[in-house]
């Protein structure tokens, strides 16, 4: 899943983006305002980490701005006040959920993947299609009841997969899933993963559409 | 000895209805006594007026009757007081007069009941006083144009008295029964006067320590409002500190969450990871972190130090010299550890009056933003120098400066330059700090650019005597100091 982390505090955003990346996120990391809300409008994120108190443009105005471009992607709010009126603030302009800091590192992925679940608008936990099932939290994927043991970012294409059951993905779309800025994407990478994933599940699971993308289908 | 007597109570109110009613009483007692006298006196005056006019009356009666010689009848037949003593009573008083007509003559011709039977007076004309079986008589005598007969009019003296006591008196009791009436009606109105001031005391016993809302000065008498202005007021400024504090505490509170979770983020990356290079960086960017924090509780103790600190500070003499090679001798490894030099130009022998450790904290923090905001290899500037009956320091660095001269903003707490904010580890306070010692001290300070390109801080302090004719003046000044 591709995550902005925007977090002006140099410690702290390096702490989770190493922390957020080491749960399979695929994790953008801005230190002012004003650079998050020009990235927001150029990219497409699944996840949005917003400290509030940021410089060139405070985190309540960026939120305030993807809201008003009709951008519903999930935001997970960083407070460093006590005060609920912040708080309220947050939630009432469009925040999903708020941390307070000092927070821990497993709070946060486990509200990020309730975001998530929410945002696809799924209450159970576990995914369940054909015989697969893969916990998000726990990162374990079994199939048949028996578990298999999948790469990260095979564990990720799953995942994307299976929360958009029925929609066809683009392999750019994947690839932005899997990769943050910087990081190199070798030009056949999903097709390599998705060829593992065939062979380590049922091979009918992930179909692929020629010239569009991959789809794991309703039925 | 602990035992003293208070002869003024502390209460306005006691005070007050002590010096009313005592003086209420004096000048009431003293009226009434003077009132009592005069009375009597006029009383007395009153008597006498009516014995002679008693005794007109009955010369004119006696001489009409001469004439008509009707007397002489009466004169034989009883010399009895019938005449004069009607036994009905026009009034209480009536009978307390006497009368006599004595004829030169035969002596005794007529009398009143109440009249004894010898002279009343020796006197032939006017007033007089006689004692006759041991009575005092208080008596007017009127004798007849030929001296025949005399006519003496008298009244008792201890009847007199009784009636002029009985008279004055009732005055007197008048005055008495109005001084307590007077008193409740002194207490009811004082009471009522101070009512303000009890509401006011009992509004302020009713308050709680932090409940610092002005109090409400409608209905208050024009001699309160002063009081409750000012207790107000008061009031105002012990909201602010108040205020102040909890800013403070909120603010500090709030700083120092960020890196708290920036450590603990750090510390559970560490934990976490499988990679050994992910490890070690992990806990060294947590180190960093407690590193940083450090600074930031000493800054912010410093800065609460400083702004706690009294308005009067313990200053002496110090060479400003002295104490800026102090600090540079100081912070020299830091500056060196970053490739920078530190250029001091200032003249010798110059004094102000400061506070040593406050002074050096100012140095300290205006010495290490410009080594931290200056870029590796570059310079800082320090320079000092005399300017007419000012000392003028000034600071300097080749950082980013201010971007777009926000010189306002830059020393308060906890703000800090966006240009820098992601890049040098600052805790937001070093130039709170200096504003307030410099405030601390009646100094001045002021921001620009720099020759340098960063920053430019330059502090003014007033020098405690005048320059002597042999030192230098503001002509020797460089103008980049200006």
């Amino acid at each position: 899943m591709r995550l902005l982390l925007v977090e002006d505090d140099t410690i702290l955003g390096d702490g989770l983006k190493a922390g957020l990346a080491m749960e399979g996120y695929a994790v953008d990391w801005l230190t002012d305002g004003a650079q998050a809300d020009e990235a927001l409008k150029l990219n497409k994120y699944d996840l949005i980490v917003l400290d509030l108190n940021l410089p060139r443009m405070d985190g309540m105005s960026v939120l305030k701005a993807m809201r008003k471009r009709k951008d519903s992607t999930p935001v997970l709010l960083l407070t460093a006040r006590d005060g609920v009126s912040e708080r309220v603030a947050g939630l009432d302009n469009g925040a999903d959920d708020y941390v307070a800091k000092p927070f821990d590192l497993s709070e946060i992925c486990a509200r990020l993947r309730a975001l998530a679940r929410r945002h696809e608008g799924r209450g159970l936990p576990i995914l369940e299609h054909k015989g697969v099932s893969l916990d998000p939290a726990a990162h374990q994927v079994h199939y048949l009841g028996k578990p298999v043991e999948l790469s990260q970012k095979e564990f990720e294409i799953l995942n994307f997969l299976m929360t958009h059951i029925g929609q066809v993905t683009s392999r750019p779309r994947l690839e932005e899933t899997l990769y943050a800025w910087g990081s190199e994407v070798e030009s056949n990478a999903v097709e390599v993963h998705i060829h593992h994933l065939r062979k380590k599940l049922d091979a009918n699971l992930i179909r692929t559409i020629r010239g569009v993308g991959y789809i794991i289908d309703e039925n | 000895m602990a035992l003293r007597l208070r002869l003024v109570p502390r209460s306005l109110k006691k005070q007050l209805l002590l010096s009313l009613l005592s003086s209420l009483l004096l000048v009431w007692g003293a009226t009434a006594f003077i009132s009592y006298k005069l009375t009597r006196d006029e009383i007395t005056e009153l008597f006498n007026a009516e014995l002679a006019q008693s005794a007109r009356v009955v010369h004119a009666f006696v001489d009409n009757m001469l004439r008509q010689r009707a007397l002489t009848k009466l004169w034989e037949h009883d010399k009895s007081p019938e005449l004069f003593d009607t036994p009905i009573l026009g009034h209480k008083y009536e009978r307390k007069i006497a009368f006599q007509l004595r004829s030169v003559k035969d002596g005794l011709v007529l009398r009143s009941e109440s009249a004894p039977e010898f002279a009343l007076s020796l006197t032939r004309n006017g007033y007089s006083e006689t004692m006759l079986d041991e009575q005092l008589w208080h008596v007017f005598s009127l004798s007849s144009e030929n001296g025949e007969y005399v006519i003496h009019v008298g009244q008792r003296d201890d009847i007199r008295r009784q009636l002029v006591e009985s008279i004055a008196g009732q005055q007197v009791i008048g005055f008495l029964v109005a001084l307590p009436v007077l008193g409740v009606v002194i207490w009811l109105i004082v009471s009522r006067t101070l009512s303000p001031v009890n509401q006011l005391k009992e509004q302020l016993a009713s308050r709680e320590a932090g409940h610092l809302q002005p109090l409400s000065d409608d209905k208050l008498p024009e001699e309160m409002q002063p009081v409750v202005k000012q207790i107000n007021a008061l009031f105002a400024m012990l909201e602010q500190a108040f205020a102040n504090e909890r800013n403070f505490t909120s603010d500090a509170s709030h700083e120092l969450r960020t890196p708290l979770a920036g450590i603990l983020t750090q510390v559970q990356v560490a934990q976490k990871t499988q990679d050994p290079q992910v490890r070690d960086q992990a806990l060294q960017k947590a180190q960093q972190a407690v590193l940083r924090m450090t600074h930031m509780v000493q800054q912010l103790l410093t800065l609460s130090r400083v702004q706690h600190h009294n308005a009067v500070i313990d200053k002496q003499p110090l060479d400003v010299n002295r104490a800026v090679i102090g600090v540079i001798a100081d912070m020299d490894h830091v500056a060196h550890d970053k490739g920078i030099e530190i250029e001091l130009q200032g003249d010798d022998g110059i004094a102000i009056d400061a506070n040593p450790q406050l002074l050096q904290i100012l140095l300290r923090n205006l010495l290490d933003n410009a080594i931290k905001y200056s870029p590796s290899g570059s310079r800082v500037k320090v320079q000092f120098r005399r300017l007419k009956n000012q000392l003028w320091l000034s600071v300097e660095d080749s950082g980013p400066g201010v971007a777009g001269g926000d010189y306002q903003r830059i020393t308060q707490r906890f703000y800090r330059c966006v240009e820098t904010a992601g890049s040098v580890e600052g805790s937001g306070l070093g130039l709170s700090i200096v504003q307030r010692i410099v405030s601390l001290h009646g100094a001045e300070v002021a921001f620009a650019k720099s020759v340098l390109g960063g920053l430019k801080v330059l502090l003014k302090f007033d020098l405690p005597n005048p320059p002597d004719a042999n030192a230098k003046d503001g002509s020797a000044l460089p103008a980049d100091m200006i």
